[in-house]
């Protein structure tokens, strides 16, 4: 099958260019487009943002095509499109109209865009490679092949495959009067390996008047938008009919009939081609969307924190598993009840709504320590934020918490405190040892020196020397002690300028415990 | 005889520690002299060139480790003993570079100072 249809003799007998306006607010597409239409030869190519600006330049110029986005920001793409096939502005109902969308891909778009008697309907990304292609069509420089589906004049590509030359010229001229694209072959299995680059919407297929007829593979499945197939029956036959039900067939028609039912029948398989293919595109936009909702929903659920929302008055409207875990409360026991209720400590003051207040004048909070209280009754330390949730319309629907239970970062920080007290009362001990160790081994030298010097003192007063020298060694044993609750600690300990050696380990330790 | 007598260094910024054992050094017979900081102390090391040394460990401008270092750079024949109050220093009282020969913890007993000044003198 040749697709390329011959070019035609250039129509621009008027001299110059034809101008080609692009309406569109995004300049993503139409920097996409003029990309594309530059592969066109001799054309220029003006740009404008939205309806109006087109219709002001329309009344100057007539352009020879308009290339249309369906998403204008002051009319929608249609609109224009009706707008310029009014006779308003002379001659800007001649002129031909390309809407695209990236928006709108669906087969009723393209129906409005047929009654909007628009030249072709692009569904971007996808048709964006033939838009130079339309172009060239629009110019009339080249000739419609069947198979240019974005050409909104054609009701739909239909294939006939049938060995009956005198059936399926018959078929061909009545769905041809109602305006149907027809390409024409002799058998199935001929037009079978073209349907993966364009399939039509309608096949319909002779089968043989008797003998085993064995339907070539249609690989249904792997074409995005499958055609709609008709089986052509010499008679009616049961067990057939089953059969090919199962292979894929939708309709049949039994021989003979009249024309007008072939036309039926061809509009019948239309309709039901743009049902499956809207069918399944609806599908495919509710898949992503419970996917999407799935995956939050799951996200929520799994979530270790705990979730939960409330409306503007305090009652709790959901709650997640993290919350049950951390409060204790199942989600059928506290859905619809207080939170002030159920969740404050004995004698918390601030209630639901003064969180609604608050945060209809900040948005959101977060307060790194508040106090709650477990369905056990046990009051707990939690790190929370608060979101107020809000309606398009300003209108306050409640707020969101999310919660974490610190109680053991708690634990770990007031162990932290703990220990810090305990250095510093040891680094105390260490001072203090050494403060009253300076002056007792005065006192200790001094009476030494003097029981020395002064050899020939009485009983009385050597007595008394001794006392004191007993009563050093007493506070002596006391600051030992001391010094023990602040040795592990001391293997940090350093003066300036010089590095400790821990000989702990050594003779010297030994010796010391000795 | 006088000029006989052994040369006692005491280092410590506790000027009562230092007169009670330049005093009980004198009155056993050798001859003490007293420094309140390292600094000075080394000053006098390389005036006097005493026999011994007494010093404490903490103490301002030069502490009781860089004087050992820098007197055993200088002599490491000039024996080194340490009194500190800071009984974990024990634990510390030598490093790599320099080894003090004696340590004792305050409070300490006059004959424990006899006994070291007569091993080293």
């Amino acid at each position: 099958m040749n697709r390329s249809p011959a070019r035609i003799p250039n129509f621009e007998a008027f001299g110059g260019t034809p101008t080609i306006l692009v309406v569109s607010p995004d300049s993503e597409l139409t920097r996409a487009l003029k990309a594309e239409l530059e592969n066109t030869d001799a054309v220029t190519i003006t740009c404008v943002q939205g309806g109006h600006e087109a219709i002001a330049l329309l009344r100057d110029q007539l352009p020879a095509v308009v290339i249309c986005d369906v998403t204008l920001p002051d009319m929608d793409g249609f609109r224009l499109c009706k707008l310029m096939k009014l006779p308003l502005i002379s001659g800007s109902d001649q002129v031909p109209i390309v809407l695209v969308s990236g928006l709108y891909r669906d087969v009723l778009a393209e129906h409005v865009a047929r009654k909007a008697k628009a030249f072709a309907f692009l569904k971007l990304p996808t048709d964006l490679a033939i838009v130079g292609r339309t172009v060239e069509l629009a110019l009339h420089r080249l000739l419609p092949g069947v198979h240019e589906r974005q050409l909104v004049n054609h009701k739909g590509w239909l294939q006939v495959a049938c060995v009956d030359d005198t059936l399926a010229h018959t078929i061909t001229t009545a769905v041809e009067v109602d305006g149907w694209k027809v390409e024409r072959a002799k058998t199935l299995a001929e037009l079978v390996p073209g349907w993966t680059n364009f399939a039509p919407q309608v096949v319909l297929f002779g089968l043989p008047a008797r003998g085993n007829f064995k339907l070539p593979d249609l690989q249904l499945q792997q074409l995005e938008e499958p055609p709609t197939l008709i089986a052509i029956m010499q008679r009616a036959e049961p067990d057939r009919v089953l059969e090919l039900i199962e292979l894929g067939v939708d309709d049949f028609l039994v021989l003979p009939c009249d024309p007008a039912r072939y036309v039926e029948c061809v509009r019948d398989a239309r309709l039901k081609y743009n049902f499956r293919s809207m069918h399944s595109q609806f599908e495919a936009q509710i898949d992503k969307l419970t996917a999407v909702s799935e995956y939050l929903d799951m996200v929520i659920t799994n979530s270790h924190e705990a979730i939960f929302t409330c409306d503007p008055v305090g009652n709790v409207r959901l709650w997640n598993k993290g919350a049950e875990r951390v409060y204790g409360y199942a989600a059928e026991e506290i859905v619809g009840k207080s939170v002030d209720d159920h969740l404050d400590p004995p004698g918390f003051t601030r209630k639901a709504q003064n969180v609604v207040r608050l945060l209809q004048q900040r948005g959101s909070m977060t307060e790194p320590e508040v106090e709650r209280r477990r369905k056990s009754g046990e009051v707990f330390t939690v790190s929370a934020t608060y979101t107020l949730l809000s309606s398009p319309r300003e209108e306050v629907l409640g707020f969101s918490v999310i919660e974490r239970d610190v109680t053991p970062i708690k634990a770990l920080e007031n162990e932290r405190i703990k220990s810090a007290r305990l250095r510093a009362i040891t680094q105390t001990a260490v001072t203090a040892n050494d403060h009253i160790n300076t002056p007792l081994g005065i006192i200790l030298g001094y009476a030494q020196f003097l029981e020395m010097k002064l050899a020939t003192i009485d009983q009385q007063d050597r007595a008394a020397l001794d006392i004191i020298q007993q009563q050093v060694h007493k506070i002596k044993g006391i600051m030992n002690k001391l010094k023990l609750i602040s040795d592990p600690i001391v293997k940090n300990y350093s003066i300036e300028g010089v590095t400790m050696l821990d000989l702990s380990k050594s003779q010297l330790s030994n010796e010391a415990a000795n | 005889m006088e000029t006989l007598k052994k040369k006692v260094l005491v280092v410590d910024d506790d000027e009562v520690i230092r007169d009670l054992l330049i005093n009980f050094l004198k009155f056993s017979g050798y001859e003490g002299i007293g420094a309140p900081d390292g600094q000075k102390a080394l000053e006098m090391v390389l005036a006097d060139a005493p026999d011994m040394i007494i010093t404490d460990i903490h103490m301002p401008l030069m502490n009781g480790f860089q004087l050992l270092r820098a007197v055993k750079r200088l002599n490491s024949e000039t024996p080194v003993i340490f009194i500190t109050g800071f009984a974990h220093f024990r634990r510390f009282f030598s490093d790599k570079t320099a080894r003090a020969d004696g340590f004792l913890e305050k409070p300490f007993s006059l004959e424990s100072i006899d006994g070291l000044v007569k091993k080293y003198l």
